[in-house]
């Protein structure tokens, strides 16, 4: 794993082996998108079996789910993400006897979490928003935080401040780009399922995601 | 001089800047990934902005979990709680 986070061989951090992609995709992280997927699986079959236990855990990931996507999609405050988990609550219980597929069932529960949010969205709380050029984008003073190698990414718990900071650069993406980032990296659903939760190609996902991280990376430099 | 240089050898990075964050998602072809190693190999600016680029989305990732604050927490759970409620006295 360290290998291929840093691209250098640990054993030997001079050498070189290659530069290899980080991302959290399934296989890289088996414990953790592995249980997820798992437990999503499990979830359909007992919402299919009428499962009450099942039903509940989904109502309370719905509620999850629309209570962060409101805090960093629509910028709203503690109050207004909590009616937004109520409803998305009403209109994920209404649906929830639809769902028939498990490998459908994330894409399905972020759309309906998404829509009910958006439906329910009485103003926009961000500031003005907008896409740097790739000329803004170049690197300049030091990132948030101090390099700290021993961390893995499970490992990195933000504190207030650079939770505080992250959330800030996020508003200031442009709301197209932003939905895609916190699908996609903050979420942890594949590009294909982002595109079914957004309603665009694959290839419009990883335009939109490029630059969004580029614009975050550049916005969380130290000032 | 050494400004110009440097100027006139980062000009060529921005260009690398989305071949960075394509890599990122796995979407280099083995070429186009051996040269960007190799450029990083020789480019601590570019290298750094690289370990920078991973370190923010590992950033975004944390806030996942960190989200649901303990009010929030019991809101939802008391939604539930009415909700299914409600449905048991039909």
């Amino acid at each position: 794993l360290e290998v291929r986070i840093s691209g250098k061989d640990v054993r030997n951090p001079k050498k070189v082996t290659d530069w290899m992609p980080v991302t959290f995709s399934r296989k890289q992280h088996p414990t953790v998108e592995g249980d997820r997927i798992r437990a999503d699986e499990d979830l359909v079959f007992g919402l299919k079996a009428g499962d009450e236990g099942a039903l509940e855990a989904l109502l309370l990931r719905a509620q999850e789910v629309a209570y962060r996507f409101s805090r960093v999609i629509c910028g709203a405050g503690a109050a207004d993400a909590e009616d937004a988990m109520q409803e998305a609550l009403m209109k994920v219980y209404r649906h929830a006897i639809d769902i028939r597929e498990p490998k459908a069932f994330r894409a399905w529960l972020y759309r309906t979490v998404k829509n009910a949010c958006l439906i329910g969205r009485r103003k926009r709380a961000h500031a003005p928003s907008r896409l740097l050029s790739l000329e803004e984008m170049m690197p300049g003073e030091q990132f948030v935080e101090p390099e700290d190698p021993g961390r893995t990414p499970e490992q990195l718990v933000l504190d207030v401040r650079t939770r505080e900071r992250l959330r800030r650069a996020l508003a200031i993406l442009p709301p197209s780009h932003r939905l895609v980032v916190f699908l996609r990296d903050i979420e942890g659903l594949s590009t294909r399922e982002v595109a079914q939760v957004v309603g665009i190609s694959e290839d419009n996902v990883k335009t939109r995601l490029h630059r969004a991280r580029l614009q975050l990376r550049k916005t969380l430099e130290a000032r | 001089v050494k400004r110009a240089r440097s100027d006139r050898r980062h000009r060529d990075c921005r260009t690398l800047l989305l071949r960075i964050a394509r890599g990122l998602e796995g979407d280099l072809s083995a070429s186009e990934r051996r040269a960007l190693a190799r450029h990083l190999g020789g480019c601590a600016r570019c290298d750094a902005f690289s370990e920078d680029l991973k370190r923010t989305v590992a950033l975004c990732r944390g806030l996942a979990g960190s989200e649901l604050t303990p009010r929030a927490r019991s809101r939802a759970q008391a939604n539930i709680r009415t909700l299914l409620g409600r449905k048991i006295l039909k």
